[in-house]
C-alpha cells in the first residue's frame, strides 16, 4: 500500500483536513505525544478529535472579533495594491525603487486556482532565485507541504524578496506590537507557522532556499498602523524540521500500535496512543482537557504540574508517591525510592512544623 | 519556593481534595479602600475595554458597557468615566491607592491601556486616565509593590492546590480549590470543569462571542449606520450590556471572594508589611509629585533613567525574597530544605580574648539539615536580621548532623553570645531597606555623565591591547 493509502486507511471515517501551518507547528511542539502527531498526519486533527471521538465539546476556536480584527488588518495591508504595504517596506529601507506586488488569488480566485497558486509560486520563487526578474511581493501564495496522502499546501501571508533573490516568508498578526511587552506566546506561535513557509520553500529549492528570518507584521496598539520586525528561525525551523523528519516513522509506530484493520477515528485505537502530556498542551491542543484526565487516571504526577513529574520521577504514580511520604503499602524498592522517601518526609515535616499541625 | 516543597504541597492538596496553607503569614497589605477592578476587552482588540464592573473591596460593583469599544468616541468616554474616578480615589486615598484584578491576564489588559491612553494626543481626560492607571501598572513589576495585586496571584502565595500552577491562573478553578464541594474527587472535579468555562481572565470565552456577543454588536452597528431612531439604539445597547455585564459581574464577585478568603484566613500581616507599605507610599508620593510637576512618563526608558529603574528593581527583589524568608513560616522551611537558612541548635559558645579589649564571639550550630549550602566566609544573619551577622568560619559533617562554626561579626553588643541549647535560624539574606539610598546616591554620582557606552558624542576609551603572545600554548602548558 502506498503511503497516501495507509494515511486514508487510519483516518476511517474522520473528514479530511490538512493541517496548514497552524497545526503542523503545533504539532511539533509535542514530537513525543505519538496522539497528536497521529491525528496531525491522518488530517484528522485534535479539534475533530476532541468532539467526534472523544465526544468533548471544545468551545474554543477563535472569537469572531479576533478573526475579523485579523481580516481587517490583512485587508488594510493588502488593497490598493498593497499601497500600506508596500510604504511599511519602504520606510523599513528594504526597497528603494518601485515595489511590485503581486495578488495570486486576484489572478487565480477561490478553491479551483489553489493549484495555480502552487504553480506559480513555485515558476517565481525559481525564476527570482535564477536571476530573472520578479514581483518584490508575492501575496496569496501557495506552497506545498509534503505529508504523504494530505496534499496539503500551506498560504504563508506574503513571500518578500530579498536583494540575493530569495524570498523571505512574512506573517501578519493583528496582535498589538509592544516591543518588549508583546505576548511572548503569540510570537513564537507566529515564528513557528512562518518556519513552515521556510520548510516549504526549502523543499522546492532544496537547502538554504529561504534565508531562516521572517518578518513579523504587527500593529500598533490601537491603531492599524503596521509595525515590522524581522525574526531569527533557527530553532523553530529545526521544530518543524524535526516533525517532517518524523512523519513516516510516525506512520509505522501507530500501523503497529493499533489492531490491525482499526482506524483513528475510533476511540479505543486513539486511546491505544501514547500521550506526553504536558502543562503547555493546554496552549495549543484541543485534546488537552482529555489526555489531562487520562493522565490522571493513570496516576501521573505532571497532572501536578512539569515540575512534580521530574520530583517524583523515581516513582512514576501519584499513589506510590503518597505511600512513601506517608509510609505506608511496600517499602522503598530502590535507592531513589528510598532517598525520595526521606526528602518528601523531612519537607512535609518541615512543613508541619511551620504551620503548626501534628503531621 | 524550592520545587521539591511546592510538589509536596500540592501532593497533599490533591490527595486531601482541597488546597492547603502555604503561609503562615499574609503577604500582602489589604488596603480597606482598595479597589477592584473587573475589565474585560474584545477579542482581538488588545487595547479595549468591552465591559467593567469596579468598586471597593467588600462593596457592589458599579458595572460600565460600551456597545462597540472598536467606536473611539465611546470607549473615549469610558475611559474619562474611569479616569474620574480614579482621580477622586487617588485624591482620598490614605497612604497609597491599591487595585485589586482578577488575574495576570487582567494585569496585563491594564497595563496595554496604561501604556495606550497616557499618550492619546487628542484627549486630555483620556490621558488623564491613562496616567492614573500608570501607577499601577508600573509598581506592578517590582517585588513587594502593594499597589496592584491579581487575585490568582496572591492566592498562589498562600494557598496549594492539587493542580499545576497554570492552571491556578484561572481564578474560578483556583477558589473551587479553597471551598470544594461535597462529593470527593468526582465532585470536585466536576465542579472544577464547570468553574473553568466560566472566564475568570480579561476575555469572554469564544463560543460566547460567536453565539452571542457578535451577533448583537453586529446589530447594533448596523442599526447605528443606518441612523435608527434613538430608542431603537437604546435597546440595542442594552442587549449587549444585557450579554456582558453578568460576565464582568462574575469575574468582580470571584475577585471580592478572593480577597475575602484571605481575609476571613486570619494569617497575620508578614512583620515586614509595614515597611513594604511605607515604601508603597513613598512610591506613590514620587509618582504624584512628578504629575504635578508635569514631568511624563516615557514609554521607553533613557539608558540613566533605566539604570535607576534596574537598581530599584534589583533592590526590591532581594529585599522582597528576604522579608519572605524572615517573615514566613513555610518560606523559611522551604529556604531551610534548599540550603538557604541554617536551622539548628547552638553549641559551645565561647567569647575568646583577642586582645586588651577585643573579644572574638564563636560559637557553633548543630543542624540536621540534608542541604548546606555554606562556605568559609558566608555571611549569615539571625532571622534575616541585619544587625545580627555572623561569619561562617568552617563546618563539618557528620552523616545526618553538620555542624557550623560562627563567629559574630555584627550586633556583639546588641546580642551578645547566644545561649547553649538555644534553638536558632540563620539566613543567607536579610533585609535592608537603606540600601537603595545608597544605591541611589552612588548612581547620580558615577551617571553625572551618560557614559561613553551610551553618548555617541562622547570619545572612546583607548584600548592598550598587548601584544599577542607568540605562543599562547606553551603560556598554557606553564600555567598548569
Amino acid at each position: 500500500m502506498s503511503l497516501s493509502e495507509r494515511v486514508k486507511r487510519l483516518r476511517g471515517r474522520m473528514p479530511r483536513k490538512a493541517p496548514g501551518a497552524r497545526g503542523i507547528e503545533k504539532a511539533a511542539r509535542n514530537l513525543g505525544c505519538e496522539r497528536l502527531q497521529a491525528l496531525t498526519i491522518t488530517g484528522i486533527g485534535p479539534r475533530a478529535a476532541c468532539d467526534a471521538i472523544y465526544e468533548r465539546r471544545d468551545a474554543e476556536g477563535q472569537s469572531p472579533f479576533a478573526l475579523g480584527a485579523g481580516q481587517s488588518f490583512e485587508r488594510h495591508l493588502t488593497r490598493d495594491g498593497a499601497r500600506v504595504l508596500r510604504e511599511l517596506y519602504r520606510e523599513a529601507g528594504r526597497f528603494s525603487g518601485a515595489i511590485q506586488v503581486l495578488d495570486l488569488a486576484e489572478r487565480f480566485p477561490g478553491r479551483g486556482g489553489i493549484a495555480e497558486r502552487l504553480r506559480t509560486t513555485e515558476a517565481l520563487v525559481r525564476t527570482r532565485r535564477a536571476g530573472e526578474p520578479a514581483p518584490e511581493i508575492l501575496l496569496s501564495a501557495r506552497l506545498s507541504v509534503d505529508i504523504p496522502g494530505l496534499d496539503g499546501s500551506i498560504e504563508p501571508d506574503a513571500l518578500v524578496a530579498e536583494p540575493d533573490g530569495r524570498y523571505r516568508v512574512v506573517e501578519i498578526k493583528s496582535y498589538a506590537d509592544r516591543r518588549g511587552k508583546t505576548d511572548p506566546a503569540r510570537i513564537r506561535g507566529a515564528c513557528r507557522q512562518a518556519a513552515v513557509g521556510v520548510h516549504a520553500l526549502e523543499a522546492i529549492l532544496g537547502p538554504g532556499a529561504a534565508p531562516p528570518i521572517a518578518d513579523l507584521i504587527l500593529r500598533r496598539p490601537g491603531s492599524f498602523t503596521p509595525t515590522l520586525r524581522p525574526m531569527r528561525l533557527s530553532a523553530e525551523l529545526r521544530s518543524i524540521e524535526a516533525f517532517f523528519g518524523e512523519v513516516k516513522n510516525t506512520l509505522e509506530r501507530v500501523e503497529a500500535r493499533i489492531p490491525s484493520g482499526a482506524s483513528l477515528d475510533q476511540r479505543s485505537a486513539l486511546d491505544a496512543l501514547p500521550i506526553r502530556y504536558r502543562e503547555s498542551c493546554k496552549e495549543f491542543c484541543a485534546l488537552a482537557s482529555v489526555c489531562r484526565d487520562q493522565a490522571e487516571a493513570c496516576g501521573d504526577p505532571g497532572i501536578l504540574g512539569d515540575g512534580a513529574r521530574e520530583v517524583l520521577a523515581p516513582v512514576r504514580s501519584i499513589d506510590r508517591a503518597l505511600e512513601l511520604l506517608h509510609g505506608l503499602g511496600e517499602p522503598p524498592r530502590t535507592t531513589e525510592e528510598a532517598a525520595l522517601k526521606k526528602r518528601l518526609q523531612s519537607a512535609f515535616e518541615r512543613y508541619g512544623k511551620a504551620v503548626g499541625y501534628g503531621v | 519556593m524550592g520545587s521539591e516543597l511546592a510538589t509536596i504541597l500540592r501532593l497533599v492538596a490533591y490527595e486531601k481534595g482541597r488546597a492547603i496553607p502555604m503561609a503562615t503569614h499574609r503577604q500582602v497589605a489589604i488596603r480597606d479602600e482598595a479597589l477592584v477592578m473587573a475589565p474585560i476587552a474584545m477579542a482581538g482588540e488588545a487595547t479595549t475595554i468591552h465591559a467593567i464592573a469596579i468598586g471597593r473591596v467588600g462593596g457592589p460593583p458599579r458595572i460600565r458597557v460600551v456597545p462597540d469599544p472598536r467606536d473611539r468616541e465611546a470607549l473615549a468616554g469610558l475611559f474619562a468615566w474611569l479616569g474620574g474616578g480614579l482621580e477622586k480615589y487617588f485624591e482620598s486615598c490614605d497612604g497609597h491607592p491599591q487595585a485589586w484584578v482578577s488575574s495576570r491576564a487582567a494585569v496585563a489588559l491594564l497595563d496595554t491601556l496604561a501604556e495606550r491612553c497616557r499618550y492619546d494626543r487628542e484627549r486630555p481626560e483620556v490621558r488623564a486616565f491613562g496616567e492614573r492607571l500608570s501607577y499601577f501598572t508600573d509598581r506592578a513589576p517590582v517585588s513587594g509593590q502593594q499597589a496592584l495585586h491579581a487575585a490568582t496571584d496572591v492566592l498562589g502565595r498562600h494557598w496549594a492546590t492539587g493542580q499545576a500552577s497554570s492552571e491556578d491562573e484561572h481564578l474560578g478553578s483556583f477558589l473551587v480549590w479553597l471551598d470544594p464541594p461535597p462529593g470527593g474527587a468526582a465532585g470536585l472535579r466536576r465542579a472544577l470543569r464547570e468553574a473553568e468555562l466560566e472566564p475568570a481572565g480579561a476575555n469572554t470565552r469564544p463560543d460566547f462571542d460567536r453565539e452571542r456577543l457578535e451577533p448583537l454588536v453586529t446589530a447594533s452597528n448596523i442599526a447605528r449606520r443606518e441612523g435608527a431612531p434613538p430608542d431603537e439604539l437604546a435597546e440595542l445597547s442594552e442587549a449587549i450590556e444585557d450579554a456582558l455585564a453578568p460576565v464582568a459581574l462574575a469575574i468582580y464577585e470571584k475577585t471580592q471572594r478572593a480577597i475575602a478568603l484571605l481575609r476571613g484566613s486570619e494569617l497575620p500581616p508578614m512583620p515586614q508589611l509595614e515597611e513594604l507599605e511605607k515604601r508603597e507610599a513613598d512610591a506613590f508620593r514620587g509618582f504624584q509629585k512628578a504629575r504635578r510637576e508635569g514631568r511624563f512618563l516615557t514609554l521607553r526608558d533613557r539608558p540613566k533613567a533605566a539604570a535607576f529603574r534596574m537598581a530599584t528593581r534589583e533592590d526590591a527583589e532581594a529585599n522582597a525574597e528576604a522579608s519572605l524568608r524572615s517573615g514566613d513560616g513555610v518560606a523559611r522551611a522551604a529556604a531551610a530544605l534548599s540550603g538557604g537558612a541554617l536551622e539548628g541548635v547552638v553549641r559551645g559558645p565561647e567569647k575568646r580574648r583577642r586582645g586588651p579589649r577585643s573579644f572574638d564571639h564563636l560559637f557553633e550550630i548543630q543542624s540536621e539539615q540534608a542541604v548546606l549550602h555554606l562556605r568559609e566566609g558566608d555571611r549569615l544573619f539571625k532571622d534575616g536580621d541585619r544587625r545580627h551577622c555572623a561569619e561562617v568560619l568552617g563546618f563539618e559533617r557528620l552523616g545526618a548532623a553538620a555542624t557550623v562554626r560562627l563567629k559574630l561579626v555584627k550586633g556583639q553588643k546588641l546580642f551578645g553570645l547566644p545561649a547553649d541549647g538555644e534553638e536558632q535560624c540563620w539566613l543567607s539574606k536579610a533585609t535592608d531597606w537603606g540600601r537603595i539610598f545608597k544605591e541611589r546616591k552612588q548612581y547620580a554620582l558615577r551617571l553625572g555623565e551618560t557614559p561613553w557606552t551610551h553618548d555617541p558624542e562622547r570619545p572612546r576609551p583607548e584600548g592598550h591591547p598587548r601584544p599577542a603572545p607568540a605562543d599562547p600554548l606553551a603560556l598554557i602548558e606553564e600555567a598548569r
